[in-house]
């Protein structure tokens, strides 16, 4: 016989006498065997220890929290309650037989014959849940339903809710076709179908929850120290003297909680990339190859005889020559003038485009259509061939040029507006709205400063892009440094070429510089 | 969790502020100097109006800001610029705006907290160890969040994300949490949550706090002490229970919200006198 006042404290229950209360596992009739393991526990103590079922949670935590009671078992729910107001300690989490390990999950069950595959389908069909202090049960499957939309609580989402007093009936009537979905605990599932009361291939799971920890065995934190331990030692070697039962029926073993909790966050780890994701890496890298292969690119070739005529061609245009520099400047400006004038003609035209084809700023959804579809066809064609085809219809000069790239970039521009109007922070537009501002003014005091510093950004690099587009559009006749540049490769001046290329450079080197001084100053 | 072991000179201070004065560029003081000493395991609350300086304060202790004058001591180690590794590794910071990586899962955003120890080539890829996987869960699981470990930290909750900030602190098990105004941009039931479980870890776990709030009925609350500061200076160090309550609620919680904080100080320029020229009609 063991001192079990040794700290001091009262015997808990009555001097050579324990009780051990055990909550209502409303899910669990006859679920919960712990008869056998607690007269067990009862002859190598020396104590006798009585068994008591509580009507309800509350009154089996009152027990332990006043020292009626010894030991209990609460529910995964009431434990966690009960154990962060310190009240109880957990010593032991029995492991069902074959399982392994001591967490369950819940479970969605249809019949095998069932149209629904997924968890997303249960919307709109028949459910048998738990009791609402089931975990399994309810609450998981309550929150595992609530992260795609599905409220479990709420008649719109199911046309019949069925409150099943435990798995077991849950299950039942998921067979018998009064329901057609069914949240159930794994322990007890396969239980059944271990004893044989679900066939095989009478269900299927179509959805598994995150493991959940299997409720302890618990000792009220007042009980002695040393009987604490050796209630738990006892409980943790039982399985090698007898069968044991508790939560889920027959166990294979009881074990430490802090082995059960290990066993829960290894439940959760995933590895970070997937074979998915290598998948995928692969598949590029397999296209890639392919592409080159078709393309008969080849990075070697480049390297060996590619690489000799690359030298000769770039030697050939060495030293540069700027002997015609006057000429070349004034083309260069010719090119700078076009590349100016079609984008300022861009933004005038795309800021009434982009205000209709912003779903927030447009009149009506037509006129959206409408909007998107015109900046999706002017971004479609290519500057050069709105270019060739403007040279046949006004003549050669820089007015074709203009043209191209104002409508072109009107493409690219209004779209940008668009979206950048879409994704303002819509508080002030709704204040302003609702102190009955009229539409357009809405836009410019609410949506316009919004988008101030993306809409001088945007212009900047449109401006940027069509000084470079300019010089292109030369080659087709339509002005600019770009026909000087066509002419000196036609007659071989390689030289000149060179002279070009480095006036161009110079030029955008510029004007970048220039760019981002002025976007500095909005943001 | 491994107990910490007795200072040298056996100090019982987790953190020891002593004249601490910082004065920026421009001319502000912030910092006028603030005394604070922190036990192991204490819960700290520093109450204040806007501009008291509590940040600063909170920055001062990690090294974000360099003082003017004065020092801070963290386990008996001066905070300066050569020790701040070693410093901002005992030191856990939770943020008002939560500020976690909203497009990485909630586990990642928790296993960001250990990349002070952790930067190899793996982890740039985000490949962490096991066993720092499995840690990263427990304190998820700790806040609450286990089910939660593989959800984009964005999509989550207010609270669960403050909660996922405070795991993302223990994780680096700190002897000191810093938090600045935790719960400012949580509702109240929300934020009670919040600061009873930061209360409830730190407590179990001996971790020191420090956490700037500017509601009085959560300082009271929570705190086992509570420093006011105002302007710069602690007006007020005591132990939580031993407060006037009435006092501390007037100053901070009534019509000058501390605006007239102090009786012998003139009001500051944030003072403005609204209703000057009336509000008549005009001609």
């Amino acid at each position: 016989m063991m001192d079990i006042t040794e700290d001091g404290s009262p015997p808990p229950s009555g001097i050579g006498a324990l009780t051990m209360v055990v909550a209502p596992a409303s899910d669990h009739i006859g679920g919960l065997d712990l008869q056998s393991l607690m007269d067990y526990v009862s002859r190598e103590i020396g104590m006798p220890i009585n068994l008591v079922r509580c009507e309800n949670y509350g009154e089996a935590i009152a027990a332990l929290a006043s020292g009626a009671a010894a030991l209990g078992w609460l529910g995964p729910q009431a434990y966690v309650e009960a154990a962060r107001e310190g009240r109880v300690e957990p010593f032991a989490v029995g492991v069902p037989l074959g399982g392994g390990s001591p967490n369950y999950q819940s479970l969605f069950v249809v019949r095998d014959d069932s149209a629904i595959t997924t968890l997303a389908e249960v919307r709109g069909r028949r459910i048998a849940v738990g009791d609402p202090h089931s975990t399994s049960g309810y609450n998981v499957p309550r929150r595992e339903l609530a992260d795609i939309g599905i409220r479990i609580d709420s008649g719109s989402d199911f046309i019949k809710i069925v409150q099943a007093s435990n798995h077991d009936e849950a299950l039942r009537m998921v067979i018998d076709g009064v329901v057609d979905v069914a949240p159930v605990s794994s322990v007890n599932y396969y239980e059944n179908v271990r004893t044989g009361a679900i066939q095989r291939g009478q269900l299927r799971i179509i959805h598994k929850s995150p493991d959940i920890p299997g409720a302890p065995l618990v000792y009220a934190a007042s009980l002695a120290p040393a009987l604490k331990r050796r209630i738990k030692d006892i409980v943790l070697g039982a399985h090698e003297h007898m069968e044991i039962g508790g939560y889920g029926g027959a166990l294979e073993r009881y074990v430490d909680p802090a082995e059960a909790r290990l066993k829960l966050l290894e439940a959760y780890i995933r590895p970070q990339w997937t074979w998915k994701t290598y998948l995928s890496i692969f598949s590029l890298l397999g296209v890639i190859w392919l592409v080159s292969f078709d393309l008969e690119v080849d990075p070697l070739a480049l390297m060996t005889s590619a690489g000799n005529y690359f030298a000769d061609v770039i030697g050939r245009m060495m030293p540069p020559d700027f002997t015609d520099l006057p000429n070349l400047l004034l083309a260069m400006l010719e090119t700078v003038e076009i590349a100016l004038l079609g984008t300022v003609l861009a933004i005038s035209i795309s800021i009434p485009v982009a205000l209709s084809a912003a779903r927030n700023t447009a009149p009506n959804y037509a006129i959206y259509l409408v909007a998107r579809l015109v900046t999706v066809f002017f971004r479609a064609i290519p500057e050069f061939i709105l270019a060739m085809i403007l040279v046949i219809a006004i003549g050669f000069g820089a007015m074709p040029g203009v043209l191209a790239l104002g409508f072109h970039t009107m493409g690219f521009l209004a779209k940008f507006y668009a979206d950048a109007a879409e994704d303002v922070d819509s508080g002030p537009v709704d204040a302003l709205n609702s102190m009955g501002a009229p539409r357009m003014q809405v836009v410019a005091f609410a949506i316009v400063p919004q988008i101030i510093a993306p809409f001088i950004g945007y212009n900047l690099y449109i401006l940027d892009r069509n000084i470079r587009m300019a010089t292109m559009l030369g080659i087709v006749g339509a002005g600019g440094i770009g026909y000087e540049l066509q002419a000196a490769f036609r007659m071989f001046e390689y030289q000149r070429v060179s002279a070009i290329i480095i006036l161009i450079f110079v030029t955008i080197f510029a004007i970048d510089m220039i760019s981002s001084r002025i976007r500095a100053k909005f943001h | 969790m491994t107990e910490p072991e007795k200072q040298a000179d056996g100090c019982q201070w987790v953190l020891r502020v002593s004249d601490a004065k910082k004065t920026f560029e421009d001319g502000t003081a912030a910092l006028k100097g603030v005394r604070l000493e922190v036990r192991r395991g204490e819960f700290v609350v520093v109450l204040g109006p806007s501009g008291a300086g509590k940040t600063t304060l909170l920055r001062s202790i990690i090294g974000l800001e360099r003082l003017t004058a004065g020092e801070v001591r963290l386990d008996g180690a001066k905070v300066e610029p050569s020790s701040l590794a070693e410093v901002r590794s005992k030191v856990g910071m939770i943020f008002q705006g939560f500020n976690l990586i909203d497009n990485l899962s909630a586990l990642n955003n928790v296993l960001s907290g250990l990349l002070d120890t952790r930067g190899n080539l793996a982890t740039l890829f985000y490949v962490f160890k096991r066993s720092d996987k499995l840690r990263a869960l427990q304190c998820l699981d700790q806040v609450g969040l286990l089910d939660k470990a593989y959800s984009a930290a964005g999509k989550l909750s207010g609270g669960q994300r403050q909660r996922v900030g405070v795991a993302r602190a223990l994780i680096r098990q700190p002897r000191l949490l810093l938090a600045d105004e935790p719960v400012a941009s949580l509702d109240p039931m929300i934020a009670f949550t919040v600061l009873s479980l930061i209360k409830e870890i730190c407590a179990k776990q001996g971790i020191a706090v420090i956490c700037n709030l500017h509601q009085v009925d959560l300082a009271l609350r929570f705190a086992d002490r509570i420093v006011g500061l105002s302007d710069g200076r602690v007006l007020l160090d005591e132990k939580a229970g031993a407060i006037n309550q009435d006092y501390i609620r007037e100053i901070y919680a009534g019509h000058g919200q501390g605006m007239y904080f102090g009786a012998g100080d003139a009001p500051s320029d944030e003072f403005v006198h609204l209703d000057f020229l009336g509000s008549g009609p005009l001609p």
